[in-house]
């Protein structure tokens, strides 16, 4: 009779065996030491250009899926030997599938990157150093420098620039025009509007801030406008404890003071907020380009009902964040097709037929002088912007210190548990470890 | 007053109808809200006022998701996956927590609880070994492979519920069994398995739903090119900028479907059906 | 192996393959061979992604500063001891896990009872309906309940309003007090059948005799249900329950729909922790350290409610 413990132990042998041949890791470049795709040569004929492309993005409505569709069309006719095989990857758990990627292999040759997210993925190795490419490129004179800058890391560049989404304000033209209020430009004018505005028993509040997952990239603007950067140009903490704790009065007494604000602002993401705006509920809007379409449709394009202005200037900085979503590479197994795909992404007519099918904004700026933005009167806020916008401040770990120390904090001197200045200590104190670990 | 045995019964009746009909109303209206969110355009579900009934009925819904994103291919991928998932939960979990009822050995407290640390750790962080396991395996983006997580996962529920279920058929029925020439085979087959199909019924059901509904390791462990599974297509609805509840109650209404199928398939066995004759001296 | 085990084969010898089911089983093998696939699977595929889940505990492995983690013995669980979030963070599981099995259980079992009544009409389309939150995918059920409740579209206000109940809409997950509870609602909707399911099944289980006995004996229905319902649900309750609590611990899911862990920490809980560790902070040796906790602490809650309730006795 076989021994139990033998039993016990012949079983976990041959397991174990199994195991191991399981667990080889893939090698992972160190973060810092970036590969680069070969510097192209002469331009590569269309035609000559075969194989498939990989391509991970996070489009969801049917607008984008359209323009997606369209696009890819389009490069099909400029290079008809090459596939692109997209991937749809839920926005949610974008950075868990790609981290899963980095480290366990399957890295897409080529990727959308959201500005906020460019840090995190060039950090953990996971993205291809551009700079060689984008410095011999024809469509670089209409892409100007700061274009890059939230795709630069130490001088190297890691994406292309393909639509932006510009921060801006949406209003109720209609109610102001009612309570006889100019639209605001600075945050004084803001906080008048918004109080005027506010009308419990019409369930009407001024402003429909965003108090749940986001709402830490507006407070941050905030923080910005009162004249307290968060990090300086060499990426280390420069908070001014001061102007943020001014910044974070202002804000949030907007809702525990004035009461401008709906009561359910602790857990208002963007769906709230939109639906707050769309239904009558709140009269002005912080957020962007992105969601011209949806608001256009709720509300009515020519109703006369909203209009789009660019964010009030705070009492130190006039600040309206410029975002990008970004193409690169990640693992590029036909480099030069590859590069055509992210190519196309910014060639002019590209960019036309993506802006028809979503509304988002360009990032060439040939494309935002065609007449069908020039002309368009909502966009006008958009082209102000750009005048003074920029990227907001993103290194790696940003994203991570936004949401689990900015964002609670936040709340929490929303629902009156703390004071804005140790607030304010912990968003320091919370950088601090982002920044130096 | 003595209330007769048949009064006291009648009341307990009505108390049982109170319970069930408050339960029943708990647990559907939100599904029916589920139902009736995706007759409606977007329109009509982001107004001022809330619409109860919808104004203006539509199944665009339904048919944009049918149409859109290869959802037909999705719910195929995760008949077979949850298909194969619960044959090798039942086969594999019903011999083990038979063992481990019928049979007393030294490791065996320890052993039990072995097969639950898996479940103990947060599948989050599991993600990564396994997916490295697969895609050395050569399993990535399979249906076997995919089957596999579910099955280490899942083998450990089967097997501490089924045994809870052997653990209340008394042994005496097995040696009745054996006194008549039956072997242990024959005696799980034909006496054990009969008298618990209200337990195995009720371990497939849980199975099938757990790995029918699973997302996570399906959105890691698959690809649109390969085996993608369809709680994925409904997830991918859900954008940052974009919350389509017509499309996603349409979805949750369509991924009820085929559950709905198999529970009714199965309602039966949950039923006790069999009059067992007790074991008589 | 027990003495009932030895007893006599078939007289007459058959000539069958060496590896008939029938013959096999007569085997003295015959346990273990009953638990070779499973202890195969699970070991094979569960073993090693755990192992080296604790075993990152002990390593600082963030993927935003090194490629490769780095042995830190025991430095995890000296920031996590520190971490104000973390505390807050368990005391919140602890809140979340015993009023969320408890309410499950006891709902469950009070549903699994009336239904088990043998004469009642329409029980089939009753027991369809309430088995019914549990075959919704949770990513729908969790959106679905964010707008039942929502504070300006959610038709369970506009019914409370309705009702008089309530004066005005509530944000229910937006208030610090009742955010908790309002999970713990969804929670309890979604999870109560799993409890019914099982315990229904566990009741059908038991045979009719008894109570007829007992009965005749002159037992009231507390009596009965104390004395013989009860005992013989037993293994089912402690599975069911055990199954439960770790699903409640571990799985963040519902949290991350509903609140994200907010307003402020109010719904955070460790699954969320870990998870947003990992997958927001890509620092997954914190997560692990956790993770770890969280196992450590299941593992103990596991073997005392095993022990206590003698399921493995004997």
């Amino acid at each position: 009779m076989m021994r139990r413990r033998d039993f016990l132990k012949s079983s976990a042998i041959a397991g174990s065996g199994l195991l191991l041949a399981a667990c080889a890791p893939q090698a992972v470049a160190p973060p810092g030491v970036s590969q680069s795709s070969a510097p192209t040569p002469a331009a590569v004929k269309p035609a000559a250009l075969t194989g498939t492309v990989s391509y991970w993005h996070t489009f969801t409505s049917q607008s984008e899926m359209d323009g997606l569709a369209k696009v890819t069309k389009a490069f099909k006719d400029k290079y008809p030997n090459v596939t692109v095989n997209s991937e749809n990857v839920p926005n949610s758990d974008f950075m868990a599938k790609f981290t899963l990627a980095v480290q366990g292999g399957g890295k897409p040759e080529t990727t959308m990157i959201s500005s906020v997210r460019l840090p995190d993925m060039a950090a953990m190795g996971g993205l291809i150093d551009l700079t060689s490419r984008v410095a011999t490129w024809d469509q670089r004179q209409y892409l100007p420098d700061e274009r890059f800058k939230d795709a630069t890391i130490n001088g190297k560049i890691y994406g292309v620039p393909s639509f932006a989404f510009v921060n801006w304000m949406y209003y109720r033209a209609d109610w102001f025009k009612e309570a006889g209020l100019t639209p605001p430009k600075t945050f004084d004018e803001f906080q008048n509007a918004a109080i005027k505005l506010t009308d419990p028993s019409k369930n009407r509040f001024g402003f429909g801030m965003r108090g749940a997952g986001g709402g830490e990239g507006a407070l941050i603007e905030v923080i910005r406008s009162f004249g307290s950067p968060i990090v300086d140009e060499k990426g280390q903490p420069a908070m001014d404890r001061q102007k943020a704790t001014d910044a974070l009065r202002w804000f949030s007494e907007l809702f525990t003071k004035h009461k401008a604000v709906p009561p359910s602002v602790t857990n208002d993401s963007f769906q709230q907020i939109m639906t707050g705006f769309t239904t009558g509920q709140t009269a002005m809007l912080w957020h962007h380009t992105g969601s011209l379409i949806d608001v256009s449709t709720a509300l009515g394009a020519d109703s006369g009902k909203f209009g789009t202005l660019p964010r009030p200037a705070g009492p130190a900085a006039h600040i309206g964040d410029v975002s990008y979503s970004y193409n690169g590479m990640s693992d590029p197994k036909n480099a030069d097709a590859d590069w055509a795909w992210l190519d196309h992404w910014a060639q002019p007519d590209t960019q036309i037929t993506f802006l028809e099918s979503t509304g988002y904004f360009p990032s060439s700026t040939k494309v935002v002088e065609d007449a069908r933005v020039q002309k368009n009167p909502y966009y006008a806020a958009a082209i102000e912007t750009l005048k003074f916008g920029g990227p907001a401040p993103a290194f790696a770990g940003s994203s991570n210190w936004g949401l689990t120390v900015v964002l609670p904090n936040f709340q929490r001197v929303l629902l009156g548990e703390i004071k804005p200045e140790e607030a304010i200590e912990n968003m320091m104190k919370g950088l601090d470890k982002a920044v130096k670990g | 007053m003595i209330r007769s045995r048949h009064q006291t019964q009648r009341l307990y009746d009505v108390l049982a109808y109170g319970v069930l009909l408050g339960a029943f109303t708990f647990a559907v209206f939100p599904i029916l809200w589920t139902a009736l969110t995706s007759l409606k355009a977007n329109a009509d579900i982001v107004t001022a006022d809330i619409q109860y009934l919808p104004l203006r009925p539509t199944f665009q819904n339904y048919a944009t998701l049918w149409a859109q994103a290869g959802f037909p291919t999705m719910f195929l991928n995760s008949a077979i996956v949850t298909a194969l998932t619960v044959l090798v939960c039942l086969a594999v979990g019903i011999s083990g927590a038979y063992s481990l009822s019928r049979y007393r050995f030294r490791a065996r407290a320890q052993l039990l609880l072995f097969y639950l640390v898996i479940r103990m750790f947060p599948a989050v962080l599991l993600l990564l070994p396994i997916f490295i396991a697969l895609r050395v395996l050569g399993l990535y983006d399979t249906h076997i492979g995919l089957t596999l997580a579910y099955t280490a996962f899942l083998t450990p529920v089967s097997i501490w519920i089924l045994k809870g279920f052997f653990d209340t058929i008394p042994p005496e029925l097995e040696d009745a069994a054996r006194i008549d020439g039956c072997t242990r085979a024959g005696a799980i087959l034909r006496v054990v398995l009969p008298l618990a199909r209200p337990g195995v019924a009720a371990t497939a059901v849980l199975i099938a739903i757990s790995a029918w509904n699973e997302f996570l390791f399906a959105l890691m462990l698959t690809t649109s090119q390969g085996i993608r599974t369809w709680p994925v297509g409904l997830q991918l609805m859900v954008g940052e900028y974009q919350l389509p509840w017509g499309l996603l109650t349409a979805g949750g209404v369509i991924s009820i479907a085929p559950i709905l199928l198999f529970f009714a398939l199965v309602q039966r066995a949950l039923v006790r059906g069999l009059t067992l004759g007790a074991v008589k001296g | 192996m027990r003495q009932a085990e030895r007893i006599a084969l078939p007289a007459e010898p058959v000539a069958r393959p060496a590896w008939h089911l029938g013959d096999l089983s007569e085997s003295n093998h015959w346990a273990y061979y009953l638990l070779l696939p499973s202890l195969l699977l699970v070991a094979m595929v569960a073993l090693y992604p755990v192992a080296s889940g604790v075993w990152l505990s002990f390593q600082r492995y963030n993927l935003l500063r090194a490629a490769v983690p780095s042995f830190v013995g025991l430095a995890q669980y000296a920031d996590l001891w520190t971490d104000s979030v973390f505390w807050t963070a368990a005391r919140n599981t602890v809140v979340w896990v015993t009023v969320g099995a408890g309410s499950q259980f006891l709902l469950g079992l009070i549903v699994a009872l009336a239904l088990n009544r043998p004469r009642l009409r329409g029980i089939g389309l009753l027991r369809l309906g309430l088995l019914l939150p549990w075959l919704m995918p949770t990513v729908v059920a969790g959106h679905m309940w964010s707008l039942l409740l929502d504070s300006r579209l959610g038709v369970v206000n506009d019914v409370l309003v309705r009702l008089g109940l309530l004066q005005g809409y509530v944000a229910w997950f937006a208030q610090a007090e009742t955010a908790m509870a309002a999970v713990l609602v969804v929670d309890l909707w979604k999870n109560f059948p799993f409890f019914t399911l099982l315990l229904l099944a566990g009741l059908q289980g038991v045979p009719d005799e008894l109570y007829e006995a007992a009965e005749v004996d002159g037992a009231n229905a507390w009596y009965r249900f104390w004395r013989i319902t009860l005992p013989l649900l037993t293994p089912v309750i402690v599975a069911s329950v055990i199954l439960r609590v770790i699903g409640l611990v571990n799985a963040p899911d519902l949290m991350i729909i509903l609140t994200h862990g907010g307003p402020g920490l109010a719904t955070h809980v460790l699954s969320l922790l870990a998870f947003n560790s990992a997958y927001t902070g890509f620092n997954f040796g914190a997560a692990a350290a956790v993770a770890t906790v969280m196992l450590v602490v299941l593992m103990v809650f596991t073997s005392a409610y095993v022990r206590v309730s003698g399921v493995t006795r004997e």
